[in-house]
């Protein structure tokens, strides 16, 4: 008796589980493709074009540091400050020049993107060694799971906890959250705006490194490997608004979703289709994202006079 | 306190300061008064640092400061409220008060109690987003942020600015108390001649860029008094 039931219950069980692991695996990847890009555009109002090449970077330094003998995670953390390190240079040396020149900030790191893939492109060559992704896997049913997605879950999590806190929780948080809302009045209270931007773009750069290093052992590490993530980076961030911290949790919850049933049921591309059709329905509907409704329901007036 | 001399300045090339001379001692509350679009709030700016004098000095506590970015200004003790009150809208009132903690680097112990202190309906408020606050409220804050930095100088850009009588009144009297008690001097642009009477000792009248008088405590004593000096 308690055998037939288990035998009936269990492929339930095992479909749960899979539609689970899908969703976090696709909630995780949109995450973290997204989350540097959306703190540029978020606290500066920049569109970094060269998202995708410093996650590339990311990648390749994550690599080279692990198999010259570097632990992985610790490669990982490595190639985060690097890229990071590489946005702040970036920074000071083209985009501070651009501010409040959407058009000409999203030429100029496009261009550097360019510059960084066929510059890994002339140097490494079509593609590097890669390492294998870690961990193993472990069954449910019939399926086969890696460990390592589940972990790439947690670690989007958690990451969007650590931005939460840090924004939300620091003073440092405090004056990127004034200085957006207006950097004159910010200034003449004492904040260094323009070191406040070159952190921020450096944080939204390490992000991207931290990222590409994350998804280097799930991919072929070539110069072009940013181009896997920029249509879910532009997706989420579009969906999610201006709002960083509310935004991005929110559209890679919604977007995670669809991807993750569409890719189930009918595949890759047409999860792609999904995506980019939900992106469309959500600018129509709410012109400044999730995070635009959030923002208009809280600071709806209460009462006060 | 502050030493204004020859300033020339403006927006790119258009100059909209023309060879200002003012001067505040410590302690002093001063006007800036003039009609719309003399150039008061430009002034200000130029003092702050929110635009660079072309020629001339604003010296401040002894130091040229000319040549220093608003928020060095700030960390030298300047806590500037502009016109419109510049609060962020989307922050809390505790927020707001905490982003006045980088005026004045000097003054080691920063507390958002000054604030609360004079003005207690911000203790009230503290977890509600600045953005729903009524306007007298929000010119409390204001003031109240830059109090938490305990500067040595207020500049204030028409603090009266859509404001209700009475509570105008109000904000003349906490300012009143705010010098008399913390010695913060004040130099403040006003069009309000009752705020202007109550509050200011001093005053400068300005019109097309430039001063052109310089009012004693005598002549802000009334309304006729001043209306005569503004008409000229
Ligand atoms: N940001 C700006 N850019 C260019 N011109 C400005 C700017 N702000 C003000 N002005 C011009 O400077 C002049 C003085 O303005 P303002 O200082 O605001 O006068 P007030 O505060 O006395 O009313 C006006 O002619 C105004 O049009
Ligand atoms: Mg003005």
């Amino acid at each position: 008796m308690l055998a037939r039931i288990a035998s009936e219950v269990r492929p339930v069980l095992d479909g749960v589980f899979n539609a689970f692991y899908q969703y976090q695996d696709s909630f995780a990847f949109l995450v973290l493709s997204a989350i540097g890009l959306a703190v540029i555009f978020g606290m500066m109002g920049v569109i970094n074009l060269a998202h995708g090449e410093l996650m590339m970077l990311g990648a390749y330094i994550t690599v080279g540091a692990a198999r010259s003998g570097v632990p992985l995670p610790l490669a990982m953390l490595v190639a985060g400050a690097a890229v990071g390190l590489i946005g702040a240079i970036m920074e000071v040396l083209i985009v501070r020049r651009l501010y409040g020149r959407l058009l000409d900030s999203v030429a100029a790191t496009w261009a550097v993107g360019l510059i960084l893939s066929q510059g890994m492109l002339i140097l490494t060559g079509p593609s590097i060694q890669g390492v294998a992704s870690p961990l193993g896997s472990f069954r449910v049913g019939n399926t086969s799971y890696s460990w390592y997605r589940l972990l790439l879950g947690a670690v989007a999590l958690a990451l969007l906890v650590a931005l939460y806190l840090l924004f939300m929780r620091t003073r440092f948080g405090l004056r990127a959250r004034a200085t957006i809302q207006n950097p004159e009045i910010a200034r003449a209270l004492g904040v260094d705006t323009a070191r406040m931007y070159t952190v921020t773009f450096a944080l939204g750069s390490a992000l991207a490194g931290l990222a590409g290093g994350l998804y280097a052992p799930t991919a072929t590490v070539v110069p072009f490997f940013g181009t896997n993530f920029m249509v879910e980076a532009f997706v989420t961030v579009i969906v999610g608004g201006a709002n960083v911290l509310v935004g991005s949790p929110l559209a890679a919850a919604l977007l995670g979703a669809i991807n993750a049933f569409l890719a189930q049921t009918w595949g890759l591309y047409i999860a792609r289709v999904g995506l980019l059709v939900t992106t469309i329905i959500v600018i129509r509907v709410l012109p400044r994202g999730m995070s635009g409704l959030v923002d208009r329901w809280r600071l709806r007036p209460t009462g006060a006079r | 306190m502050l030493r204004i001399s020859n300033v020339v300045g403006g927006y790119g090339r258009t100059m909209i300061l023309r060879d200002i001379d003012v001067q505040v001692e410590p302690g002093e509350i001063v006007a800036i008064i003039g009609r719309n679009g003399v150039g008061k709030s430009t002034l200000m700016k130029a003092v702050i640092g929110l635009i660079r004098p072309a020629t001339g000095s604003i010296g401040f506590k002894g130091q040229n400061v000319s040549h220093l970015p608003a928020d060095r200004r700030a960390h030298l003790g300047m806590g500037y409220v502009p016109q419109g009150r510049g609060i962020f809208p989307g922050l809390t009132v505790e927020e707001n008060l905490t982003m006045g903690e980088l005026i004045n680097t000097n003054r080691a112990r920063k507390s958002l109690d000054l604030a609360y202190r004079y003005f207690p309906r911000l203790a009230e408020r503290k977890r509600q987003k600045a953005g729903t606050l009524s306007g007298g409220e929000q010119s409390m804050l204001a003031l109240g942020r830059i109090l938490v930095g305990q500067p040595d100088l207020m500049l204030l850009d028409e603090p009266s600015e859509g404001l209700q009588p009475n509570i105008v009144r109000q904000i003349g009297d906490d300012l009143k108390r705010i010098n008399q008690e913390l010695g913060t001097t004040v130099l403040f642009v006003e069009q309000n001649l009752g705020l202007i009477i109550h509050l200011a000792q001093r005053g400068y009248v300005m019109d097309k860029g430039t001063v052109t008088a310089s009012l004693g405590a005598q002549d802000i004593v009334s309304q006729d008094a001043l209306t005569g000096h503004l008409a000229i």
